[in-house]
């Protein structure tokens, strides 16, 4: 990396705060933050950010607002909103005032990161082949082989191994995967994911000598190579 | 029907009616016979004293003659004059054989009793006997009583046709009353079985300020302000909900960096796990509120539930095939309007509810099928059933919460709610083959008129 990432977390809860800092800069990123509204605005307008982070509740100017002004003076900075409420008309609110994302509380750190990587991501050609490791998935033909050798898949097999590579070398969440690749809660299909990822493992794992497929315990699981 | 109160007036009044009429029936008779009685026994007595006066003249045998002859069998008289020794000295010829009995009196003023008519079978004629002695003679005029008792049968007659009248005509009259004046009542009857799917409705009030106005103005007070109550226990736990989740996000991402530091530490794993489920209980809380409140959140848009049941049916073999439990599904075409995730969960979480129900070797079946105008989709199972006393609670928050630890007991509450939302409901039923847990939607277009789905489907498929 060439130069690296900046974020701006604008969030008034110091403990959510602190944890998004501590995440974040974990993660490789560089991290400014603050608990105002307005501080939020100041700052945005003063750097540029790869990607900013506002929750909807702040004091002073509230996270809408700062959006609002932020695009009204022709900043085009990605932003992320944070809510403790995830309703439809929020969401489209929060759209509307010119949002590129919207995550709700209580959220997967994973999930954020997800997000982030996605915004970060965004403007550079969209890839037609995906390789991680010796394997390697044709997005077009839907057609996945490792190490040469060609391995079918079910629909849903595929559409979770898909998913899971386009986040290569990052965690995703087993509630990432049910809303992802089932459009549904995760309660419902615990098992199922489960059982999905065991086929997976038998068809891309086992007949070969290292393992893609790793469980990150109490979080979810990471397609790449090493642990 | 003999329960309303509009009939209990009614009778009532009917019965009251009746016992008043019957003791003043039988007071006017008793007075009616007592004045006829007086009347016989003054003529009676006139007739002695004449006997007496005229005894030993020739006019004395002339006016017995006269007063025999020219009087029926309702008013039939009799003479009788006898020495004391007993041997008799003029009687009229009417007399009985066997006389009228003993005599009585023992003074000049008379002595009456009533004597059964000898000559009559039914018993229930009777002749007024008047005994007096007088100059050493024995006096007796006697007369029948059987116009006195005819006319007597008569009053009594009319009096009970009269009774039965008045008493018919107070009993309809208070019956009507009553119906009109509990008319309102039926009315609020009415509108309360309304009200439990008017949020808002109240009971109607007449107006005219009486006992039953007064009676909606405290139920509708008390209605408003149950109404209240629960608004307020609702956005309690809508906002406790809300109010949990930036600490939980907080919590929870730290112990995520910390999984991420220590894989490996029990407590930490624990402790995330708990938290992920603390989490799914305040989202799963959240969507029972949205649910309720907004109904789905989206468009609604055709849903083929038999594509959406074999899909299910589909991403649950391989959890039913590691069980051991067999997974049928058998889908017809059935179509209805609204969100196909929330509808697929609301499904999914009944099979996911039956598989956890079934031990190894049992079937569980998924079927989707149009039953007269509704969709319907049950998913069987035959384990051991429920109680039947249990099938509502089933569907409560927190009801089914295992002591696992791991589920969130709101799976069968958020598919009642989906269900709900979609104009539909979600109901189980329990029998010694298993149980059977149905959702019931309304199709999305009249029955036998598919036509009217396919274009909208196809359009929606379109890119």
């Amino acid at each position: 990396m060439l130069r690296r990432v900046r974020i701006l977390v604008v969030e008034d809860e110091a403990p959510v705060r602190h944890f998004l800092e501590r995440g974040l800069r974990e993660q490789g990123y560089a991290v400014d933050s603050t608990a105002d509204g307005d501080d939020g605005l100041r700052l945005a307008r003063a750097h540029a950010y790869d990607v900013a982070i506002f929750d909807v509740m702040l004091p002073g100017r509230d996270g809408l607002d700062v959006v609002r002004e932020l695009r009204a003076g022709e900043d085009a900075t990605p932003v992320i909103l944070l809510t403790a409420r995830d309703a439809v008309e929020d969401l489209v609110a929060g759209l509307d005032a010119g949002a590129n994302d919207y995550i709700a509380k209580p959220f997967a750190f994973a999930e954020l990161l997800a997000r982030l990587r996605a915004l970060l991501r965004r403007g550079s050609p969209a890839a037609s082949v995906l390789q991680v490791g010796s394997l390697r998935i044709d997005l077009a033909a839907r057609a996945v082989e490792r190490e040469g050798v060609k391995i079918e898949l079910t629909a849903r097999e595929y559409s979770l191994l898909e998913y899971l590579a386009r986040h290569a070398g990052h965690v995703v969440t087993r509630t990432m995967i049910a809303e992802h690749v089932w459009d549904t809660r995760y309660d419902t299909y615990s098992n199922v994911i489960d059982v999905y990822i065991r086929y997976l493992r038998r068809k891309i794992d086992d007949p070969f000598e290292t393992r893609l497929i790793h469980t990150r315990r109490g979080v979810g699981y990471v397609l790449g190579e090493g642990r | 029907m003999i329960r309303t109160i509009r009939v209990r007036i009614g009778l009532a009044v009917f019965a009251v009616t009746v016992a008043l009429l019957i003791a003043q029936g039988s007071w006017m008779l008793s007075r009616f016979e007592r004045a006829g009685r007086d009347e016989v026994d003054a003529f009676l007595t006139a007739e002695l004293s004449e006997m007496a006066l005229l005894e030993g003249t020739p006019q004395l045998e002339a006016l017995i003659r006269a007063e025999t002859a020219r009087r029926h069998r309702t008013d039939e008289m009799f003479f009788e004059i006898r020495e004391p020794s007993g041997a008799l000295i003029l009687a009229s010829e009417n007399l009985p054989e066997a006389g009228l009995g003993p005599f009585r009196g023992e003074g000049p003023s008379p002595v009456f009793w009533e004597e059964p008519d000898p000559r009559s079978d039914e018993g229930h004629r009777h002749i007024r006997v008047a005994d007096a002695v007088a100059e050493g003679r024995r006096f007796r005029v006697a007369q029948s009583l059987l116009g006195q008792q005819k006319g007597y049968w008569e009053f009594r007659e009319d009096l009970l046709v009269a009774l039965a009248i008045v008493a018919s005509v107070a009993g309809a009259m208070a019956w009507l009353v009553a119906t009109r004046a509990l008319s309102p009542v039926g009315r609020m009857i009415d509108r309360a079985r309304d009200l439990e799917h008017e949020p808002r409705g109240l009971l109607p009030r007449t107006g005219k300020g009486d006992e039953l106005d007064r009676l909606a103005d405290v139920l509708n007070r008390l209605l408003t302000g149950l109404r209240e109550q629960v608004e307020r226990t609702r956005r309690l736990s809508a906002d406790a909900s809300h109010a949990l989740r930036t600490p939980l996000t907080s919590v929870r991402g730290n112990l995520e960096l910390l999984a991420t530091e220590r894989p490996d530490s029990e407590p930490v794993q624990e402790a995330l796990a708990q938290v992920h489920r603390l989490d799914r209980m305040v989202s799963g809380l959240l969507a029972l509120e949205r649910l309720a409140e907004h109904g789905f959140a989206g468009e609604p848009a055709p849903v083929d539930l038999g594509a959406v049941v074999d899909e299910i049916a589909g991403d649950f073999r391989g959890v039913a095939l590691e069980r051991g439990i067999e997974l049928h599904a058998s889908a017809d075409d059935v179509v209805v309007l609204g969100h196909e995730g929330r509808l697929r969960e609301a499904i999914a979480n009944l099979v996911t509810n039956a598989l956890r129900h079934t031990g190894s070797g049992g079937t569980v079946r998924i079927e989707a099928a149009r039953d007269g105008g509704r969709a319907r989709v049950s998913v069987h199972d035959d384990g051991p059933g429920f109680d039947p006393a249990d099938a509502e609670r089933l569907f409560e928050r927190f009801y089914s919460i295992g002591a696992s630890g791991t589920g969130t007991g709101l799976g069968l509450a958020i598919t009642r709610a989906t269900a709900r939302a979609h104009g539909g409901d979600a109901f189980a039923t329990s029998d010694a083959a298993g149980s059977t847990f149905t959702i019931e939607l309304p199709l999305s277009g009249p029955p036998g008129q598919p036509d009217r789905v396919g274009p909208m489907l196809t359009s929606r498929c379109a890119p």
